[in-house]
Formats: C-alpha cells, sequence, structure tokens
C-alpha cells in the first residue's frame, strides 16, 4: 500500500510523522458494489427494508459516535438533532411542497445548525453536566413538539404525509431505490469519517477526549475543535434524519426520548464507543437481535441490554475492538518469527507489517501515551515546543521502513507535530 | 392569593418527594462517581412492590411502602453488581461514561422486565391516608400531601444521622469525600459502594411508592422522576447534600408556579430551559465546585 506515500507527498511533516494516510477508498468501493446485488438476489422487500433501517441506524450511530465517541463530549441529545432534521424536511415538503431532496439538503443544515447551537453552551461544562444541559436541550424540543396543539408539526401524533425521495418509482423499486441511497451514503459517512479521524484535525479531537489540559497547553483550541466536530455530527444526524421521515413518509415525537435513547446507545457501545467500524456494527448486531425477538418483542429490550452489559463487561472497546484484536492476533501468528525484535512497537503491530491502519493505530497510540504521560506531571512542565521522546522513537521506527523523503529535514519549534494539530484544528 | 397558596403547598410537597429522589443521586454520585440513571427505575419497582402487596394482599399502604423500600434496595444491590462493580478500576474506559450509559441501560432492562411481568397497563394505587384537611378559604391539603411532606422529612433526618452518626453512614461520607484516604483509615471501599447504592435504592423506592397515588405506577413511571431528579441534582452542584435540599424545593415550586400560571403541559419545557439559562450562568450548580476535575 502506497497510500502513506502518496498522501504525504505534499504534507506537512506532521502528517507523515502520524502517517497521516488518505484513506483508500477502492475497498469501500469493492464493498458497496458487492452489497449493492444484495436487492436484486434476494428479492424479499422484508429484508430489503430492514437493511435499509440498519443503515439508517449505522449513519445515526456514527453522527453520535463522533461527538460522543471520538471528541468525549457528553452529547446526550443526539437524537433531537437527528429528529429535528426530519422535521425540518418534513415540515418544507408538507408545508411548502418543494422537493423532497431539496428538503433533505435543508434537513442537514438544519441538523448542523442546531447541533453547534445545542453544544455551544455545553461546551465548557464538565463531564455530567453537558450531559444533563445536553438531555435537557432534547427534553425541550421533544416536549415542545409533544405541546404543539397548532397543527404546525402535528404534535404527539407527528407529522404524516412526507412525499419520498423515490415515490415516482413502484413500491419496490422505490424501496431498492432507498437501499442503494442510503448504502452509498453510509459508506460515504464512513470514508470521510474515517478521513477526519486520521488527519491532523482528527488526531487532535483524539487527544482533546484523553486530556483536555493537555491539548490546550499544546495549542488546540478547544472550542473551534468541538464546534467543528459537532458541527460535522450534527450535518450527519440532520443527514439521516431527513432519510428517515422520508423514507417513512413521516416522523413522530416518539423517535425521542429515554428509549430510543438507550436503543441508539446500545448500538454505539456494542459497536465500539469512538471507533470508526462500531456504529456499522452495532447497528446490524442490535437490529438483527431484535428481528430474531420478533415474536417476543418484550424480551428485545431486556436481551439488548445485557448485551450491552456482557460487552461493557469483557469487551469495553466494543465488538470493533474484539474483532480487531482477534485480526492482530491471527496475523501475528501467521507472521510468527518475522518482523521480532523491533524496539518500542508493539507486537501486533508489527504483526500488521506497515500498512497504513497500522501505522496510523500505532500512532494514535503514541499521541494518547504522549497525553496520558504529560497528563500526570504538571502542564507547564510538558514541553509544547519539542516532540518526546516516545514520538521520535516512533519517527525513527516510522522511517526504517521508508527511504527519507526530500524536504524531511529537522524543524524547528514551528514544526512541532502536535502544534501543527492545533493549527490544522483551528483552521 | 389562593391560587398561588395552593400552588406553593403543591410545590413543596413535590419538592419533598424530589429531595429524597435527588439524595439518592447524590449520594451515588458522591461516592462512586456514577450518575444513576436507574435511580427513576427504583422508584418505578418500588411502586410496583407497593402494588403487588396492596392489590393481591390487601397489605395496608404503610406496608407498602416498606415493602417498595425493601425491594428497590435490593435492585439497587443488584444493580450495582451487574452494572457498576464491572466497571469500577478498569483503565481502558472512561468510568463515567460507561457508568452513566450501564446504568442507563439497566432503568431500560427495568421497565422492559416490568412490562413482561405486570404487562404496560397503567395500575392506580390507593394513597397512604385519604381526605383533604381545610386550611382556610379554598386552600386545603389532602392528607396525602401531608402524609408525603411527614415521610420525606423523616427520611431526610434518618439520613442525616446515618451519615453523620452511625459507622456505615460516616464511611460513606468519608469515601465520597476522600477515596485514598478513607482506604487508608481501613473503610472497606466495596462493601461501602454496595451499601450506598442500596440506600439510593430505598430512598428511590420510598419516592416512588409516594409519587405512586398522585400518577399511576406504570413502567414508565420512572422516566419523568429521573429527569427531574437530573434536574435537582445539576441545579444543586453533583455531589452537594445540602444543596439537593434547596434545589429540590427550589423546583418543585418553579414547577407548581408554572404549571399553575402557565399550563401543566408547559411545567417541563419552561423548567428545562431555565436550567439551560442556569447552566450557561453557573456551570457547577448552587452548591458545586467550580473545578474542571474534582477527582
Amino acid at each position: 500500500m502506497s497510500g502513506v506515500d502518496e498522501a504525504s507527498a505534499g504534507k506537512s511533516r506532521l502528517a507523515r510523522t502520524l502517517a497521516w494516510s488518505r484513506t483508500p477508498i477502492w475497498p469501500t468501493v469493492a464493498v458497496v458494489v458487492v452489497l449493492a446485488f444484495i436487492p436484486l438476489v434476494w428479492r424479499n422487500d422484508y429484508y430489503i427494508s430492514l437493511f435499509v433501517l440498519i443503515l439508517l441506524f449505522a449513519i445515526m450511530t456514527q453522527s453520535w459516535n463522533i461527538t460522543i465517541g471520538m471528541c468525549g463530549i457528553w452529547n446526550f441529545g443526539q437524537l433531537a438533532i437527528i429528529a429535528l432534521g426530519g422535521y425540518a424536511t418534513g415540515l418544507l415538503v408538507v408545508k411548502l411542497g418543494i422537493s423532497p431532496w431539496l428538503a433533505l439538503l435543508a434537513g442537514v443544515v438544519a441538523g448542523g445548525v442546531s447541533a453547534v447551537i445545542m453544544v455551544l453552551p455545553s461546551i465548557r461544562l464538565r463531564g455530567i453536566y453537558a450531559s444533563m444541559l445536553t438531555f435537557a436541550f432534547a427534553e425541550v424540543v421533544r416536549l415542545l413538539i409533544i405541546a404543539d396543539s397548532t397543527g404546525f408539526t402535528g404534535g404527539p401524533f407527528g407529522l404524516p404525509g412526507v412525499t419520498g425521495l423515490f415515490d415516482w418509482l413502484s413500491p419496490s423499486w422505490s424501496l431498492r431505490a432507498y437501499f442503494w441511497l442510503t448504502l452509498v451514503l453510509t459508506a460515504a459517512v464512513m470514508l470521510f469519517v474515517h478521513r477526519m479521524m486520521n488527519s491532523p484535525f482528527g488526531m487532535g479531537l483524539v487527544s482533546l477526549r484523553e486530556s483536555i489540559r493537555f491539548s490546550i497547553g499544546m495549542g488546540i483550541n478547544r472550542r473551534v475543535a468541538f464546534i467543528m466536530a459537532t458541527a460535522v455530527s450534527g450535518l450527519i444526524a440532520g443527514l439521516a434524519g431527513g432519510l428517515y421521515a422520508t423514507f417513512y413518509h413521516g416522523i413522530t415525537p416518539s423517535f425521542m426520548g429515554l428509549g430510543p435513547m438507550g436503543l441508539l446507545v446500545i448500538m454505539v457501545v456494542v459497536g465500539g464507543l469512538g471507533t470508526v467500524r462500531g456504529p456499522i456494527i452495532g447497528a446490524f448486531v442490535v437490529t438483527m437481535l431484535s428481528e430474531l425477538l420478533r415474536d417476543t418483542v418484550m424480551w428485545r429490550l431486556v436481551v439488548q441490554g445485557a448485551l450491552l452489559l456482557i460487552v461493557l463487561a469483557f469487551w469495553p472497546a466494543g465488538l470493533d475492538g474484539l474483532f480487531e484484536r482477534g485480526y492482530d492476533r491471527v496475523r501475528a501468528w501467521m507472521n510468527a518469527g518475522q518482523d521480532e525484535g523491533r524496539p518500542g512497537v508493539p507486537a501486533a503491530a508489527v504483526a500488521e507489517g506497515s500498512t497504513d491502519q497500522a501505522a496510523g493505530r500505532v500512532a494514535a497510540a503514541a499521541v494518547t501515551d504522549q497525553v496520558q504521560r504529560a497528563d500526570r506531571t504538571d502542564v507547564a512542565a510538558a514541553e509544547p515546543a519539542r516532540p518526546t521522546k516516545k514520538v521520535g522513537r516512533f519517527k525513527a521506527w516510522l522511517n526504517a521502513d521508508q527511504p527519507p523523503k526530500p524536504g524531511d529535514t529537522a524543524g524547528g519549534p514551528a514544526d512541532d507535530p502536535v502544534r501543527r494539530g492545533a493549527d490544522a484544528g483551528d483552521a | 392569593m389562593e391560587t398561588l397558596l395552593q400552588a406553593i403547598i403543591s410545590g413543596l410537597v413535590f419538592g419533598a418527594i424530589y429531595a429524597i429522589m435527588t439524595m439518592g443521586l447524590t449520594l451515588v454520585y458522591g461516592c462512586l462517581r456514577t450518575l444513576n440513571m436507574a435511580q427513576g427505575a427504583f422508584g418505578m419497582v418500588g411502586g410496583y412492590a407497593a402494588w403487588v402487596l396492596a392489590s393481591r394482599a390487601g397489605a395496608p399502604p404503610l406496608v407498602g411502602l416498606v415493602a417498595g423500600a425493601v425491594a428497590a434496595a435490593g435492585i439497587g444491590i443488584l444493580t450495582h453488581f451487574i452494572s457498576v462493580k464491572p466497571l469500577v478500576g478498569r483503565k481502558d474506559i472512561d468510568f463515567e461514561m460507561t457508568a452513566y450509559i450501564s446504568t442507563l441501560v439497566v432503568a431500560i432492562m427495568l421497565s422492559a422486565s416490568i412490562i413482561l411481568l405486570f404487562g404496560a397497563r397503567n395500575k392506580a394505587i390507593d394513597p397512604l391516608v385519604e381526605g383533604r384537611l381545610q386550611i382556610f378559604g379554598t386552600v386545603s391539603v389532602s392528607w396525602q400531601q401531608v402524609a408525603v411532606a411527614v415521610v420525606a422529612l423523616v427520611c431526610l433526618g434518618g439520613l442525616s444521622l446515618l451519615l453523620n452518626r452511625s459507622r456505615q453512614g460516616l464511611s460513606i461520607m468519608a469515601v465520597a469525600q476522600q477515596f485514598d484516604a478513607a482506604r487508608l483509615m481501613g473503610v472497606p471501599a466495596g462493601r461501602v459502594y454496595w451499601v450506598t447504592m442500596a440506600l439510593a435504592g430505598m430512598l428511590g423506592g420510598i419516592a416512588g411508592v409516594l409519587l405512586a397515588p398522585l400518577y399511576f405506577v406504570s413502567p414508565s413511571a420512572g422516566d419523568l422522576p429521573i429527569l427531574k431528579g437530573l434536574t435537582v441534582a445539576i441545579v444543586a452542584g453533583l455531589g452537594s447534600i445540602r444543596g439537593t435540599i434547596y434545589a429540590a424545593f427550589i423546583i418543585g415550586l418553579i414547577e407548581a408556579l408554572v404549571a399553575t400560571y402557565v399550563g401543566s403541559l408547559w411545567a417541563l419545557p419552561v423548567l428545562f430551559s431555565l436550567i439551560v439559562v442556569f447552566m450557561i450562568v453557573r456551570p457547577y450548580g448552587l452548591f458545586g465546585k467550580p473545578e474542571e476535575e474534582r477527582l
């Protein structure tokens, strides 16, 4: 994989240091193309609509995962953002009669704007207080919609009669069109998030999650970084909400509240909090579990809750972390005997060879480790202007695999990786 | 004038219920650094225990109160062992957020199990005492409200005695104040944890039984109380016992006044909007400490 070389050709020193890789697009495209044949081969409309639901859930959970998992913002109002996106889309279609596609776009914007409005006051709050503020925001939205008796939003009975995106097709082809659309959008969202998290901006977010004090000491602008991440999350949430409203031809306030929030939380955590693939895995596993328990509906929540408790107790990194560990172990077993004895590099990463992902993961681990070390000491004692020993060693390991590149000269303080990350985050 | 008095009385009564409800949240947060989202579900379980005793065995309401407290305490201990204890001391997770999520899920599981056991229908339950007490004019208090206030005061008094006088209570306070120092003094932190959860369950159960005649006993009966409890806890500043009592009455009064003068449908939206403004002005609550991290 030559992604590192290509991507870093015009990139900053930081990009190379952290192995900032442009996520390769082709594997995802291949998966999407293969999955796109499902509705042609498997002609069961019920299961296709189930898959659409899974994909919608995957987009929703991913949007939530960005704030709660990757940035560590205690955002428990995400459902309100999704619902606001859905209501914006639905109201525009129903009241103004504009094309659902345009309305979907408006829903995306509405999601982004409302997410920023919601998170703005909670940025300066600490953990649980922020969760309460966002939760209160969501409850206000929900209760206002329920209390609305003017008929504008439809009140507790919801907003019916939203035109679908593909109503000019026959029902079963419309369903398939929805499947393909959501499939492509899900893949696009996942690729985008993966790229974002592997960019200096994403690294800045991770370091903010690990230690706010250290990151601020390093010059990362917390406010700007959080607002940008929230806006991205809100845009994706608005997209999911708009798709939901048009797919089900309506949206009701029962979409929000404690129960649905619990369902999404279970998906996020079971899949893997803060991982890119986690939301897909979580949405798939949890929705399929509900499907298996279709005949005993009341057992659903009990079983799903038990699943979450088990995952939390045994694999806190979620199923994604579990799969990854299993994969690493298999790779390590297959590569046993090679690549041994490299100092300072975890065995699993060695086994992965020098693929982009492995390098990125080690880079993330290095950042995390550095952050945690520095957090233990006084902030003033942490030297912001010089890469620490750990990063230096990591760089040495990175460069051992590759020929030195032109322009790869030792930089002054301005070239410091983490500071650059801050600049990138601010831009 | 008389409407105002009536509103104030009902505000004080609800404030008393919120106070014992939230005291459970406060104790658990102070001791375990866990925001126990299952606190409302404890109340719901307490209400069901009282209802089962009253309707199946014909037990008097006071027995129902005790049974509700005991059942909820048991659920509290269970919650601790299945959702909080596996997370304590883990290095690979963010404890506060994970415990928040796992207790939230326990709350959802509890209400789902209640639906499995007793169905989704609302159940009516008799008040502790019947009748109303005329004060003057049209202002009156139902004896149930008086009973609620009395029970709440007894609970708060007993809790204060327990926390300040008994060995067990002192060890809870010690763990809440300084975890390391408490352990060095030989306080068994593991036992303190589950005792605190049992205590929180008991308080939640009592609040649930007291609330039951005012609303109904239903599987979602815990949702509203936990929202109110969270509001109170946040306004008070998490972990502050004194603040909890003040904040509970303030919020009870605001809610009753809004419900009387604006409309009961608007009570919660107005309350939450106020909270949003309040938290922007004072991000750590009335009696919280303005530190970024307390631990």
